[in-house]
């Protein structure tokens, strides 16, 4: 009974007052201390101020602003302008055409960014002007940048998994090979989507209404180049060790300002323009990101997520129901929560539940990433579609409307790996 | 009954949260109505770095926090993790019992009062090459998290690379660091087999937990309650101290089983960290004054 | 009236003042990041340096907080109010900006009130940097202060225009707000 007045409470101040135009941090703030006074006897203001100083002194968190930096000088550079140059002749036969970029972008840069903001931000950055400007549909813009940025979790390295990892004692090196082959199949998934709708659109792909010939392409090929060589010089310095995962976000910054300076065009005026565009992103992001933690924070006090698992775990479920269940669960956890406050505040009631079925933990932890991604993009609290919005000034509406058609591959993703579950063990048991 | 949230930095199913849970539903059963702790592993409540100060502003009226953490709060904290001077549960237990009287004086200073504590396993050293002297040490990528583990590595001539905890896997597999002093249980958490061959059972220090509360919130409990929990901790902290001893040789048949070599410090590595135990030792007391040179006073006439 | 165009010009000369601060802030990160890489390429030891990161990262979150706010970087949710007429919209708007002030006034409030019990405690950080952490955390409740400063005028700026109906310029309603930010964003 408690649980269904907890929970009633949050939405409904939530709703209020996003739906009243508040702005999501402050949202997110006033839930949270509505919350907290009803419903527990710790002191309100303090917590909030102890937790919302863990965010900004967080370690972990400092590659998101180094990231989001980059994507600001590419995006001021010619660097986002010869990417497409380049990639035009490669794919305008493809059904989809340029779409396909912002998954394959998305996917590509997941394997440097530990984080879903970041590679939302960093390729939207550089693909939302370039595609507008070639008049592909905004909604599919929009929807297909905010689906695939996602896979910054999936695709490793990803901080979700390692606090998963850490969380249920599996091994993180395992989990990160596991997530390789359900990235690329969802990443897959979603170019098919554009494809197959940009076919059922009726849509001429080739909006450049030329032929290219085989020099076309390999100067494409030429045009590539420098924004694979930064790619190579991040992921590079990761698995020579130069770096850690964490630093090597300032390898992108230091490359992108070489590359954009080299090929002229970037000067001073670049520069503090991107520094303060940077400034403008880094902080919208930080202070959803501080509400959001303090919102976790009360529903931990409350005991909220926490309880429910425990109504799930007394269910006695069969395994095939229980993922059924813990689906739904996590799908409307992650309407309110980040994906690592899901995990977190849930995880020691969910972590025996799941291994009482006989489910493998690395297994277990590839359908949890895939199942708090789509919390990325549930309205009303997803960090992409925050971003999204910050990007194309599109509403929430419109942008979670353009990710529903990613949300339902998800739920296909999912069901393909309780299906193959091979899709994620595969990898690991072979290493 | 009042609700007592207790934040916890480890997952629920390490055995410092364990003995935390366990704690909990002792006092839970025994106090009657007045008090209901409710444990919050995994650091859900507040992240581990951020629980001692939760407990002093009384946000949390309990909680608990690897004590030589709070190392810079007050040098008595890092007893614990001074390399070589108590390199054994019995030994540890000692040490701990000749600093319990600092270790109090101090935490009152500070508004929280002490309940217990749990160690973890004693620590080990980790390395890709088997050693013979410590001068193999020289030159290799070492992991440091600590000014102490700084000064270690700096005494064997091995090369300080500061890595986070939650990069400590990544950093082995991309060859960012080679080695590193830990208990056979991060080891076997991190999966460290998959990058290193050896580990030398040198039982460098034993680090503790310590489990506090807010002294205000103490006062305010009926005397019975106090008595209550004050037993509970006392079961809590022998059951985890047991629980440590078993699970040290369990740790470490777990590193073998996957593969790894665990080993006894050879003689001419013994000696070498002796000595770096010695210097690394009177660097402390002069940081720690009157506090640690009693304690360590107290803990040689044991 | 003069004199109140010219506090308010003050006024957003010092949130862009703060957001150059937080544009330092984030510079001297990277720098922070660069030397702890190439410290461990050349094998020696900065202790602290992660903190010193940690701590320019939450000084520039929080600095450039009222920057952003005022160069409409926020996000809000307009899907609801857009259904309502233009007078509607601007006393919702009110309203917004009213709950605004008390939350980031209540924000400000306790992380000042953060930073003054650590000062009050000595409480030290756990790293090698040994900083007195109220030092950084003063910094995060400046940043805090300098944003309540900035909604609580943007409140009293809208309900000056409400009651003599001069609305010019920026900021007619949620929706074009928004618009704006939106062409900063994407205009550079
Ligand atoms: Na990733
Ligand atoms: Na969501």
């Amino acid at each position: 009974m408690n649980e269904v007045m907890l929970t009633v409470v949050f939405l409904a101040a939530l709703f209020f007052l996003l739906g009243s135009s508040v702005w999501v941090g402050f949202s997110l703030l006033g839930c949270a201390v509505v919350g907290m006074e009803l419903f527990t006897n710790r002191p309100v203001g303090d917590s909030m101020a102890m937790t919302i100083w863990g965010v900004n002194s967080s370690w972990t968190l400092t590659s998101l602003p180094l990231f989001v930096w980059m994507g600001e000088i590419l995006f001021r550079s010619k660097l986002s302008d010869t990417l497409f140059k380049g990639l035009t002749p490669l794919m305008s036969r493809l059904p989809g055409g340029l779409l396909h970029v912002n998954v394959a972008g998305s996917a590509i840069f997941a394997a440097i960014s530990g984080s879903s903001a970041a590679t939302a931000v960093t390729v939207g950055k550089m693909s939302i002007p370039e595609l507008r400007l070639r008049h592909y549909p905004e909604g599919m813009i929009v929807g297909t940048l905010a689906g695939a940025g996602t896979l910054g979790l999936l695709i490793p390295p990803s901080i979700t998994m390692i606090i998963y990892g850490v969380t249920v004692n599996e091994s993180i090196a395992k989990l990160f090979m596991a997530g390789i082959l359900p990235g690329i199949m969802l990443a897959a998934l979603f170019m098919s989507y554009v494809a197959i709708s940009a076919w059922l659109r009726g849509d001429q792909s080739n909006r450049e209404e030329l032929a290219f010939t085989l020099k076309d392409k390999l100067l494409g090929l030429y045009h590539l180049l420098p924004v694979f060589a930064l790619i190579l010089m991040v992921i590079g310095s990761i698995y020579t060790g130069v770096a850690t995962a964490t630093e090597s976000a300032v390898l992108g910054v230091v490359g992108a300002l070489i590359m954009a300076t080299l090929q002229g065009g970037f000067g001073w005026e670049g520069f503090r323009q991107s520094l303060m565009g940077a400034v403008r992103t880094s902080c919208m992001i930080a202070f959803i990101l501080m509400g959001s933690s303090f919102l976790s924070l009360a529903m931990g006090f409350t005991g909220l997520p926490r309880n429910l698992a425990e109504l799930i775990a007394g269910m006695h479920l069969s395994p095939l129901m229980l993922i059924v269940i813990l689906t739904v669960f996590y799908i409307i956890l992650g309407c309110f929560l980040d994906g690592i406050s899901s995990i977190v505040l849930t995880m020691a009631v969910i972590e025996p539940l799941v291994r009482q079925a006989g489910f493998d933990m690395i297994w277990f932890g590839i359908y949890l990433m895939l199942v708090v991604e789509m919390a990325q993009i549930t309205p009303p609290v997803g960090f992409n579609l925050f971003v999204l919005q910050g990007m194309t000034g599109h509403d929430m509406g419109f942008i979670a409307r353009a990710a529903f058609p990613m949300f339902l591959l998800m739920v296909l993703a999912v069901v393909l790996l309780v299906w193959f579950p091979g899709i994620a063990t595969f990898l690991p048991k072979a290493m | 009954a009042d609700t007592w949230d207790m934040p916890l930095a480890y997952p629920a199913t390490n055995y410092h949260s364990e003995t935390a849970a366990a704690f909990a539903k002792e006092v839970n059963e025994k106090a009657g109505s007045e008090i209901n702790i409710v444990t919050h592993p995994n650091g859900s409540l507040f992240k581990g770095g951020e629980i001692f100060g939760a407990v002093r502003r009384g946000l949390a009226p309990i909680g608990e926090r690897l004590m030589s953490s709070l190392g810079n709060e007050d040098p008595i904290f890092e007893i614990d993790a001074v390399p070589f001077i108590a390199t054994s549960f019995d030994a540890s237990w000692k040490l701990y019992q000749a600093s319990k009287p600092a270790l109090e004086k101090v935490m009152a200073e500070k508004g929280v009062k002490l309940l217990y504590t749990v160690p973890w396993p004693p620590q080990g050293l980790y390395t890709k090459k088997a050693l013979t002297s410590l001068d193999d040490m020289k030159g290799v990528k070492f992991r440091a998290y600590s000014p102490m583990t700084d000064q270690v590595a700096q005494l064997m001539g091995a090369v300080p690379t500061k890595i986070e905890a939650a990069e400590v896997s990544q950093a082995f597999a991309t060859g960012v660091a080679e080695s590193m002093i830990s208990s056979a249980s991060t080891g076997y958490d991190t999966k460290l087999w998959e990058y290193v061959n050896y580990w030398y059972d040198v039982q460098a220090w034993l680090p503790k937990n310590m489990v506090f509360v807010n002294l205000k919130a103490w006062d305010k409990l009926s005397p019975e309650t106090q008595k209550v929990m004050q037993e509970a901790a006392d079961h809590a902290e022998k059951a985890g101290w047991d629980k440590a001893k078993e699970l040290t040789g369990w740790y470490k048949d777990q590193l073998k089983a996957n593969g790894m070599q665990t080993l006894a410090a050879p003689e001419a590595v013994t000696t070498g960290f002796e000595k770096i135990g010695k210097e690394v030792l009177s660097d402390w007391l002069k940081k720690s004054g009157s506090n640690g040179q009693e304690a360590i006073d107290a803990y040689n006439k044991m | 009236m003069g004199w109140l165009c010219r506090v308010q010009s003050v006024l957003d000369g010092f949130y862009r003042f703060c957001g150059a601060l937080a544009a330092l802030c984030l510079m001297g990160m990277a720098a922070c990041v660069i030397i702890s890489i190439i410290a461990r390429i050349l094998g020696s030891y900065i202790g602290g340096i992660t903190e010193y990161s940690a701590y320019l990262m939450g000084a520039a979150n929080c600095l450039g907080l009222a920057y952003t706010f005022r160069a409409g970087g926020h996000i809000r949710v307009s899907l609801v109010i857009e259904r309502f007429g233009s007078q509607t919209q601007r006393w919702i708007e009110l309203g917004c900006l009213a709950f605004g002030s008390a939350a980031a006034l209540y924000l400000a409030w306790y992380l000042v009130n953060l930073s003054y019990m650590s000062w009050d405690f000595g409480e030290v950080s756990e790293g090698g940097d040994q900083m007195q952490l109220y030092i950084p955390q003063a910094v995060t409740a400046f940043g805090a202060a300098v944003l309540a400063l900035s909604v609580v005028h943007s409140f009293f700026e809208h309900l000056c225009r409400l009651i003599t109906g001069r609305f010019v310029g920026s900021q007619l309603t949620a929706a074009e707000a928004e618009l704006r930010a939106h062409e900063k964003a994407i205009g550079g």
